[in-house]
């Protein structure tokens, strides 16, 4: 009888204790899932944030973006909470990676619980404003008074503004100088002419010169890397006018022969329409590839998985009689406000925060990006020799992307795709390509 | 003693329904409403994105049907789900006789029963990374296949508009296989030995006994799961997603990415539903066969 009592109690002490042992791991493993994922961070968790003082508004803004994912962890809630500090408002991060944002932000719209504030990407914005899920921002800076010679750039459907590039992104030509020295390339290729006989040096070296992605399930390779090639060169798909001028393009048309000239010659990394921009990024550091166009973010991808690369920021070579200044392709982390949201005057309090000076530079710097606010001063003394390269070559040039606030612009890079992989394949002619890009963009707009 | 209560007459009605109520529920919020709410946004202008939609009738099925990237898109998905499920019966049946032969110790037969389910382990996000992994250019499949002269370290699979289908058609097969591999040999178990010993006394040959004994006796479970393979099959989406994202140019654009691009990257909801529903109605004749053919094995 003793024994069974003892062995009661044991039971018992083990069972409160395995309970509580369980307790305390579940709790640690939720905070660090949260930590983790940044799925939802509190505005007010920050515990370096000093809000004793803080009159706090009662106001809590939502912000839906891949921010949070993307840089170091706590830094975007550093701002938030600073914000906080200032104003009284709490901003309630709702963070999610790239891919996810946009449909997060779509079904939030039609469930009337989209954020106050959403980052979106340049191809969403028309399909964003047309659909009533961006408001109207011009009425909203005009209403604050805020001095817009502040902002760099605004992106706008029909002369008003319905978002606000708070950084921007460069995508230059970045070179593998392992690669080039083994072929014995000791200067940059500034032309067509030079990059097509570099390519043929290192194409007979075993390497692959360079890559074009043409993937669909993610279809900006077209605008970033191919369009980004022909951008250097002052050719777009647009004439002086703003309208579309694809088919009867002479530098489009010029353009697509010399690519399909590289393609021909075996310099193009084969499979390339199921090459992903991840795909590219990782040819490149595993030192597969000589040259590659990509976003000055993945500098940071490249300095992690091959720290012994020496690796060199080109200027994307123009063709051969090109002598005006080159176009580089950028992409940015933009910020417009909800139809929906209860508290527009707030978030545009905050948007105006992103465009402070100090906090816009430091964003620019954390992430080796440019700043959106024409204030800021960022101080990259301490950033990689590659990107202050880059940031010459962008103040020297102008920063350019046809695809920013175009309708549909998921739908037209993917019927471009579409048309350029059976021209590249021989399979059409360059005019009849042309022709059908012109005509896939003539529906959307028709 | 007490006497027990009798329950009134209204109590008698409700207490089945009460019973029945947590499923109704269920099958309501997850099952019906869904399928209901496709079905209207298909007879409006575009759903979700705007406002206040306004009916437009048969409209969006007249562009649907009328769309020649649509007709491609049945004409891939007939394609892949065809030569799935005939692969499919294929491989499970020959690896289900390899399993179920008395040639082999119960040991061996274990082994290689984990070996070749393995493949129905694997989530699609594994299968899709892994072979894109080998068919890539410079993957295994091509420096094995170099070996035999049958490809080259720049030979295209994917990426390639001639095999892009075949070789996502060829990564659905082996995924696929292990789950029809482990029906039929349940199903074979479950076949008298008596049956196969009389034939034998009759002097039918290994071949015989596969077409007039085997095939009868597993006929019920190969009908079932080829029900529904096709349909499940039909839906297939992720990993033809990761692999191609339905191109290049379209040429691996099954009905479930055509469904895809539609509602997220244009953002044409209606239509994605217009297209939801044609496919919907496809699945569902399917369906009542299998409920047909499911009642006329029980009976």
């Amino acid at each position: 009888m003793k024994m069974k009592r003892i062995l009661a109690v044991l039971i018992v002490f083990v069972m409160v204790f395995s309970v509580t042992a369980c307790g305390s791991s579940n709790s640690t493993g939720t905070e660090d899932a949260t930590k983790e994922s940044t799925t939802k961070e509190s505005a007010t968790q920050d515990s370096t944030a000093d809000t004793s003082t803080v009159k706090d508004t009662g106001i809590t803004l939502e912000f839906q973006q891949w921010w949070a994912v993307e840089c170091p962890e706590g830094y975007v809630q550093n701002i938030c909470d600073n914000f906080y500090k200032e104003t009284g408002i709490k901003v309630e991060l709702l963070s999610a990676p790239f891919a996810d944002t946009k449909t997060q932000i779509v079904s939030g719209s039609t469930t009337g619980t989209v954020a106050d504030l959403v980052s979106v990407d340049g191809s969403w914005v028309y399909d964003f404003a047309t659909q009533g899920i961006l408001t109207d921002m011009s009425a909203l800076l005009a209403a604050d008074g805020y001095d817009q010679s502040n902002i760099n750039s605004q992106w706008q459907i029909d002369d008003t503004t319905y978002c606000l590039p708070v950084v921007n992104y460069a995508y230059p030509m970045f070179a593998n100088m392992d690669i080039l020295n083994d072929c014995g390339i000791t200067e940059l290729p500034k032309t067509w002419s030079e990059f097509q006989a570099d390519c043929e040096i290192i194409k007979a070296k075993g390497y692959y010169p360079f890559a074009l992605n043409l993937d669909t399930t993610s279809p900006s390779g077209i605008q970033n890397t191919y369009m980004g090639f022909a951008w250097a060169s002052g050719i777009g798909i647009k004439d002086d006018t703003g309208a579309y001028k694809i088919a009867g393009n002479e530098g489009l048309k010029t353009f697509a022969e010399f690519m399909k000239g590289l393609n021909d010659a075996g310099y193009l990394y084969p499979g390339m329409s199921s090459l992903t921009e991840a795909d590219m990024t990782s040819k490149f550091s595993s030192g597969e590839l000589a040259f590659v166009i990509n976003s000055m973010a993945t500098l940071q991808s490249y300095r992690k998985d091959a720290p012994d690369m020496n690796i060199a920021a080109a200027a994307v070579p123009v063709k051969d009689d090109y002598a005006d200044k080159s176009g580089m392709c950028y992409a940015s982390w933009a910020v417009g406000i909800t139809e929906n949201s209860e508290h527009k005057a707030e978030a545009m309090k905050f948007l105006e925060y992103l465009f402070n000076a100090d906090v816009n530079a430091d964003l620019a710097v954390t992430q080796s990006a440019f700043p959106g606010s024409a204030s800021a001063e960022p101080d990259y003394g301490d950033a990689d020799q590659v990107f202050l390269d880059v940031y010459i070559m962008y103040q020297n040039g102008y920063p350019i992307n046809d695809f920013i606030c175009m309708k549909d612009a998921n739908t037209f890079m993917t019927d471009y795709i579409n048309e350029l992989i059976p021209y590249m394949d021989g399979d059409v002619d360059v005019d009849s390509y042309l022709q059908n890009v012109q005509d896939a963009i003539d529906e959307i707009y028709k | 003693m007490k006497k027990a209560k009798t329950k009134g007459p209204f109590v008698k009605f409700i207490t089945p329904y009460l019973f029945l109520s947590p499923t109704v529920i269920l099958m309501l919020v997850l099952l019906v409403i869904p399928i209901f709410l496709v079905i209207q946004y298909s007879f409006f202008n575009n759903a979700i994105v705007v406002k206040e939609p306004v009916f437009v009738g048969f409209s969006n099925y007249v562009t649907i049907l009328t769309d020649s990237i649509f007709w491609s898109a049945i004409k891939n998905t007939a394609i892949f789900v065809i030569a799935s499920v005939i692969a499919h019966i294929t491989i499970g049946m020959c690896f289900a006789l390899l399993l179920n032969t008395k040639y082999f110790k119960t040991k061996t037969k274990y082994i290689f029963r984990i070996i070749y389910v393995l493949p129905w382990m694997f989530t699609a996000s594994v299968i899709a990374i892994l072979w894109k992994l080998m068919l890539q250019p410079q993957g295994i499949i091509n420096y094995l296949f170099q070996f035999v002269n049958l490809a080259t370290k720049d030979s295209e699979w994917l990426s390639s508009r001639t095999y892009a289908l075949a070789a996502i058609t060829f990564v659905n097969i082996w995924s696929g296989y292990p789950f029809y591999m482990i029906s039929i040999l349940a199903g074979l178990q479950g076949v008298s030995e008596d049956l196969y010993e009389s034939s034998a006394l009759d002097g039918a040959g290994a071949w015989k006994r596969f077409i007039y004994i085997t095939i009868p006796q597993v006929k019920p479970i190969l009908i079932s799961i080829g029900m529904l393979d096709i349909v499940w099959t039909i839906q297939s989406f992720a990993v033809i997603w990761m692999l191609t994202g339905g191109g290049p140019v379209r040429t691996t654009e099954t009905i479930s990415i055509y469904i895809y691009k539609y509602a997220f990257n244009s953002s044409q909801y209606s239509l994605a539903s217009t297209a939801a529903v044609i496919a919907l109605i496809v699945c569902i004749i399917l369906a009542i066969f299998y409920v047909k053919q499911q009642r006329k094995a029980r009976e």
